[in-house]
């Protein structure tokens, strides 16, 4: 599905990514781990096409990604969430979705008619629905709460019905309740079936809970990856990140 | 949510408005106030157009008036120097106008914020400075002087001021209407995404370059159509129509009227006229007056006159809407 090969990007002389090959099969549900500055972020930049790769390759169902501008990338499949939600402040929860909508079907620049157009309305609301946003369907983004903006910035990516959806950091900022709740909603989407999740996150619990299969990234190299099990235990990630309280935990 | 609905309304507050305007003669034959609507037509079309990018596409231009001088220019030089009909002279203001913000646009929409303000301010310049030198063809800081001429088209005479009136209120009206449907249309939403958030929407697979050069291309010509009816109304075009002072009397119609209603420009091209006009019969110092007055107005009405029924539906803490910014 999602591969990429020898991936490589720096800034100056800093390597970001160092020679980065990973593997993400159809269907599966990722984490990629690691301290603060260790590239995971820019590592779903380079996939999303928010950077350009210095050399390597990534390929989406044997596809080369590398070069592709960013709104191209989307329509071959690949959606997005961030950290730091990024919403449309002015619109509402429903208008942000179907104007998301309008651009997947081509139809972003349409100068006749009126918005929204009704195509878009059946999905849109069918997103809402399965991210629990349907109540605040008439919310503008803007007043809505921390967790709801990270939702809809979910659906968002989501909408669009992508092959793989990158999730930064989908509980960050969250309470204990909600971090729960929003991982338990990943979960579900994941098990709907037909959707390739990678996740970066820093909450070692629900990561360990909900990922097949974790990839640890530091100083911009692969450091490790296999199942939770395997890297709970894994002596060189427990050195560089998880220290030694999560393996006792995971014991 | 009906689009038919949405599209019958605005049609018919258009067809109002213009019954309005072509009733007002009737009710009031005064020259001042035929004058004053001609003017607003013009003006009104200026900011209107320059509020697409402004509140619409968040796309400062400190140099929209470059379209509204080209608009006069092309306008006034077809009908003078090549002799063709009205029609054909409108024609090819609406063109130029399309073609020139087409270039500048490719270039400009690229850069973001101020970078993008100053580059079409410096086209704005340029723009200028070739109309001041090129004598021969402008007639240079003089003006294209010397009137010009309408030749009568479908029945209509525009040497004729009850025809040039409801001409002019036909065109601002028409243009409104247009700018208004294009706004409330899918590609007027996606603007709103790009003023929102630019990375986001490329991030959902919108190509930011092409929407925003289609709308400076857009905003241009409706530009161009407030300088048509400006050198009907002076019968000639002047190098201050697409000096930055008229960009800059643009932004404050737009400060004044407000940003976030689509009547907003308009009201303020209104207001600040009613101003200028007042002013200049009191005081000499009439720029030190405007600019206490601008000052008032970014202190007082900070988003404009208008805004002032959005605050009276929604406590002033909560995000405006896009719906209530339309």
């Amino acid at each position: 599905m999602l591969r990429v090969e020898n991936l490589h990007k720096s800034f100056g002389g800093v390597h970001a990514i160092e020679d980065l090959s990973i593997d993400f099969a159809a269907g599966s549900l990722s984490a990629v781990i690691g301290p603060n500055g260790a590239g995971k972020t820019t590592f779903f930049n380079l996939i999303s096409g928010g950077l350009q790769p210095d050399s390597g390759k990534i390929l989406l169902d044997g596809e080369n990604m590398v070069g592709l501008s960013r709104n191209a990338i989307v329509h071959k499949g690949i959606g997005r969430a961030f950290q730091v939600a990024k919403l449309f402040k002015s619109l509402t929860v429903e208008e942000s979705l179907r104007a998301a909508l309008q651009s997947a079907l081509g139809r972003a620049a349409q100068m006749h008619g009126n918005f929204p157009l009704m195509a878009t309305r059946d999905r849109a609301h069918e997103v809402m629905a399965q991210l629990g946003l349907a109540h605040k369907a008439d919310t503008v983004s803007g007043n809505l709460s921390h967790g709801d903006q990270k939702l809809l910035d979910m659906a968002l990516a989501l909408v669009l019905r992508p092959k793989v959806l990158l999730l930064d950091e989908p509980v960050a900022g969250m309470g204990p309740d909600e971090r729960t709740q929003m991982m338990d909603t990943v979960q579900q989407l994941w098990r709907q079936g037909g959707l390739t999740i990678v996740l970066i996150e820093h909450d070692m619990e629900l990561v360990f809970r909900v990922a097949q299969r974790i990839h640890v990234l530091s100083y911009g190299k692969l450091l490790a990856q296999g199942s939770p099990e395997d890297i709970r235990h894994h002596p060189k990630v427990i050195e560089a990140y998880l220290g030694k309280a999560v393996e006792h935990a995971g014991d | 949510m009906n689009p038919l609905r949405d599209w019958q309304k605005d049609s018919l507050w258009a067809v109002l408005a213009l019954l309005l305007l072509l009733a007002l003669p009737l009710a009031s034959p005064s020259r001042v106030v035929i004058d004053f609507i001609i003017r607003l037509c013009a003006m009104g079309l200026l900011a209107t157009s320059l509020n697409m990018l402004v509140g619409y596409g968040g796309m400062v231009s400190f140099g929209h008036a470059m379209f509204f001088g080209s608009g006069a220019y092309v306008f006034a030089l077809m009908l003078q120097k090549a002799s063709v009909s009205v029609p054909v002279a409108l024609l090819s203001a609406v063109v130029a106008c399309a073609v020139l913000a087409a270039v500048i646009g490719a270039i400009c929409v690229r850069l973001k914020g101020i970078y993008f303000s100053f580059l079409t301010l410096a086209f704005q310049m340029l723009l200028h400075s070739i109309i001041i030198t090129w004598t021969s063809m402008t007639g240079g800081d003089q003006g294209l002087t010397g009137g010009i001429p309408r030749p009568v088209f479908w029945g209509i005479d525009l040497a004729q001021s009850q025809h040039m009136y409801v001409f002019c209120c036909v065109m601002a009206v028409g243009g409104l209407l247009a700018m208004r449907l294009l706004m409330q249309s899918p590609f007027g939403y996606t603007l709103r995404m790009l003023r929102d958030n630019e990375d986001r929407a490329a991030y959902l697979g919108v190509n930011v370059w092409r929407v925003r050069l289609y709308a400076f291309v857009l905003a241009g010509v409706f530009a161009g159509l407030g300088g048509v009816v400006m050198s009907l109304f002076v019968s000639g075009a002047f190098p201050d129509f697409s000096y930055w002072t008229m960009s800059g009397e643009a932004v404050f119609m737009i400060m004044m009227g407000g940003i976030h209603v689509f009547i907003g420009p308009l009201v303020g091209a209104g207001l600040l006229q009613i101003f200028n006009d007042t002013v200049t019969r009191f005081t000499p110092y009439h720029g030190l007056a405007l600019g206490v007055v601008i000052l008032l107005f970014t202190l007082g009405f900070q988003r404009g006159v208008t805004d002032i029924f959005r605050v009276l539906r929604r406590p002033s803490h909560e995000a405006p809407s896009a719906k209530e910014t339309s």
